[in-house]
Order: C-alpha cells, then structure tokens, then sequence
C-alpha cells in the first residue's frame, strides 16, 4: 500500500499533469498558430519555437523526469530508506514543470496569428506555476507520511561509561573517512598531470572544479564530537562547519546504531524526517534522541562510549 | 577517548588523565600516529588546570607511549598499546605488592627472577 501510494504520487500524478497539457493541445490545436512565444522579455515575447517541437520537447523531459523520479523513489523504498512527502512533492512538481510552461506557451497564443501577438508573460508563468505546483501538492497529499521512528530503548538498555557519582568525564573523538580526504589530492595530481601532458586545456574551467572537489571532501571527510557535562558537540569537515551544540535538556537519550553507504542518502550533513546525520562514513554510528523527537546522528569511531557518557551524564542530571 | 576523574580520590589529577589515556591504549581505542584530544579543551571540558592535562601528557611521553610535538600536539607513538598494557599490569602489580606487604626490593628479586 505504501508502495503504491508512492507510486501514484511520483509516477501518476506528474504523467497526469502531462496527459492535461497534451489534452489542453488537443483541443485548442485549431485555435493555436503552428510558432508561439516560448521567452519574453519586458516588451513582449521576443522567442519562438514550432508548438510540435515544443510540445515534443516539454513532454518528452516531462516524462524523463517523471520516469527518474519514480526509479528512485522505488529503489530509495526497497533499500529501506525514508522518502519524505515533501521530496515527493518536490520530484512530482519538477517533473510537471514542463507540462505547465507548455500549458502557459498555448494559452498565450490562443487566437493569435502569430507569436509577436502573444498574451502577457505573466499570465503564461501563473500557467506554469499553478499547473505544476497543484501536481506537486497533489503528490504531497497522496504520498504516505513518514514511517514514525523506532521506539526509543528504555533506559536501562541503553549504553553506560560507568561514570561514579562525583566523577567529571569527557569523550573526544571522531570518525575519519581517509579516502575521501586524500581524494582531494588526488584530484589535484591529476589535474597536474593533465596540464603537463595537455598545454592546450583551458585551464580555469578545471581549477574551479577541482577546487570545488577539494573543499567538498574536506568539508566531508571528518566528524568530531565532544561529550561532557556541557553537552555534546558535534562538527563536521575539516573546518568544522557545520556545526552544532546540544544541550543535556533538549537530549532525552543516546544509543549506537550502524549507518550504511546508502542511509541518509550519502555523506555529509543530511537531513531527513525526524533525522540530522553528520555522516563521513558507513558503519558504527552515535545516534542522539532528542526531546523534539529528533535524532542527531554521527559516524563517530568508539560510539558505545560516547552514547554511554551521554546516558550517564543524563542520569546524573536527574539525581541531581 | 574517554578521560575521567575522580576530585575525590587519593589519586593525583594528572595521573588520573594519564590512567585514562593508558586504558585507551591498552583497548586498542588509539592507534599509533593519532592525535590526542588538545590539552585545553579536556581542561576546560574536566574543569581542570591546563598544566594537569600537559603534566598527565608529559608522563606519558617519559613512558614512551606518546610523542609531543610542537605542532601536532601528543601524538600516540608506535606500540603504545603494548606499553600501556605493559604498564596498566606493572602497576597492578605495584598495588597489589603493596596490599600483601612486599616492600620494593623484594618485588624487584621477585620480577628479576621471573624474568630470567
């Protein structure tokens, strides 16, 4: 059933938007000119395309985009991932788009001659959005809500350190995902390489990529997290933005949990519902449950410790 | 890492941190090149004076489990677990001596012999 909910709001629902806008060319074909405006600028539409090859061209990405979003929402479901009803929405809005742009390109042009007589932008734009933001609200709706989050571990199930009445601690640590951060370098040597063996490459284009590829795998190859009677600290990359504090009354409890290559849907900051992930890497991970209902995650080496000094620091609270 | 103490215990401050790090050696939870944690940050996180952490940091480097270095901080060095095994038992060993009233000589006679 969820499946099928899914299915209908990523699949359906934007090949119905689709189906409106090919019915809508259907039945205003004789009142349409065979070129309409498909830009405009402040003075009126100052761009044309035939409406075959428009028609062709908006459907056609219009459906790729349709038939993408449905594979990875059914492969996301079958890994076991959560899809969130907002990315649903999301995918079911942008694989609409087209239909609505075409939508908004004829009724510009009903009973026009030709395409300099075009209607306002403005009225062509209302087509594209409204067309494409009702598919999206739409799939939200039909899409199943998330799936609640497991039930937390009562707490004597849940990790110790151990920490003695009177005892101060601290846990540092950190997970480190080392190809990633010689990965960067890599691509610099590479890039040098083909400078050397190619002197005719245009050489910006690849310095800002590689650039770009530098700092992502080192704003992604490392989290840190402290844990001591302050709170749990948690940051990311080796400039340790993002980061983020928690506060011993907003955590209700920690455990440990393993993370795989999939979870979170990749590497770094991820967000999703109910979940904050700083991860670097798959495996043992420290999973934080906030009183929000929140959980804050991060792939951290030794994570049975951590979770267990946070347990304790907890329960020194509530003696206290 | 997990560093705790005990302001309570009979036991010097500096060496409880030092007693920590030991530990995490001796489980395998450092390896050898890895960075300890920066001596200010446990010192503010434990509520303790700097110098505790860097006199806990210096014994450990007289006890060959750790590098100092000027700009990567301690550093664990190479069969440090072994050694901090080594010296986790040795002063079990001490303690337990102690407990059963074997007096410093005698002990050195009784590891010598075992020893050879």
């Amino acid at each position: 059933m969820r499946t099928t909910r899914l299915a209908l709001a990523t699949g359906v629902v934007p090949l119905a938007a689709l189906a409106g806008a090919w019915t809508l060319h259907a039945a205003w074909s004789a009142r349409l000119p065979d070129v309409v405006a498909v830009h405009w600028d402040p003075d009126g539409p100052d761009r044309s395309a035939t409406l075959t090859a428009l028609t062709g061209t908006t459907l056609g990405i219009g459906a790729t985009l349709t038939v993408a979003a449905l594979v990875a929402v059914l492969v996301a479901t079958r890994r076991g991932s959560a899809v969130p009803r907002s990315g649903v929405g999301f995918a079911a809005w942008l694989a609409a788009l087209p239909a609505g742009v075409l939508a908004g390109s004829m009724s510009a042009a009903l009973d026009t001659a030709s395409w300099r007589d075009a209607g306002p932008a403005w009225a062509a734009i209302a087509w594209a959005l409204g067309l494409s933001l009702a598919a999206g609200a739409v799939a939200t709706l039909v899409a199943p809500p998330a799936e609640p989050a497991d039930v937390p571990a009562e707490r004597h199930d849940l990790p110790s350190a151990g920490l003695r009445t009177g005892e101060r601690a601290v846990w540092i640590g950190g997970g480190t995902n080392y190809p990633m951060a010689f990965g960067g370098l890599v691509v610099v040597l590479g890039y040098a390489i083909l400078q050397v063996s190619l002197p005719d490459l245009g050489a910006m284009p690849l310095v800002l990529a590689a650039l770009v590829v530098v700092l992502a795998m080192a704003a992604t190859c490392r989290v840190r997290v402290r844990v001591d009677a302050t709170g749990v600290a948690l940051s990311l990359g080796l400039f340790r933005f993002p980061h983020r504090t928690l506060t011993f009354d907003e955590i209700t409890s920690a455990n440990t949990e393993r993370m795989d290559m999939s979870s979170a849907g990749g590497y770094g900051l991820r967000r999703g519902p109910g979940y904050t992930a700083f991860k670097v890497r798959a495996g043992e991970t420290l999973s934080i449950t906030l009183t929000s209902g929140q959980v804050v995650k991060a792939t951290v080496d030794d994570a049975e410790h951590a979770a267990g000094l946070v347990n304790d620091l907890l329960a020194a609270r509530e003696r206290a | 890492m997990l560093i705790r103490i005990d302001p309570a215990s009979t036991a010097p401050l500096f060496e409880q941190v030092a007693a920590s790090v030991r530990r995490a050696l001796a489980a395998g939870e450092l390896s050898s090149g890895q960075q300890l944690p920066p001596a200010r940050e446990v010192a503010t996180s434990l509520d303790i004076n700097v110098h505790t952490v860097l006199r806990a940091y210096g014994v450990l480097r007289d006890e060959g489990l750790i590098d100092l270095r000027r700009r990567r901080g301690a550093v664990v060095i190479g069969a440090a677990d072994t050694r901090a095994r080594l010296n986790t038992l040795a002063g079990e060993l001490a303690d337990e001596a102690r407990r059963v009233g074997v007096d410093l000589d005698e002990l050195t006679e009784i590891v010598k012999e075992k020893f050879t």
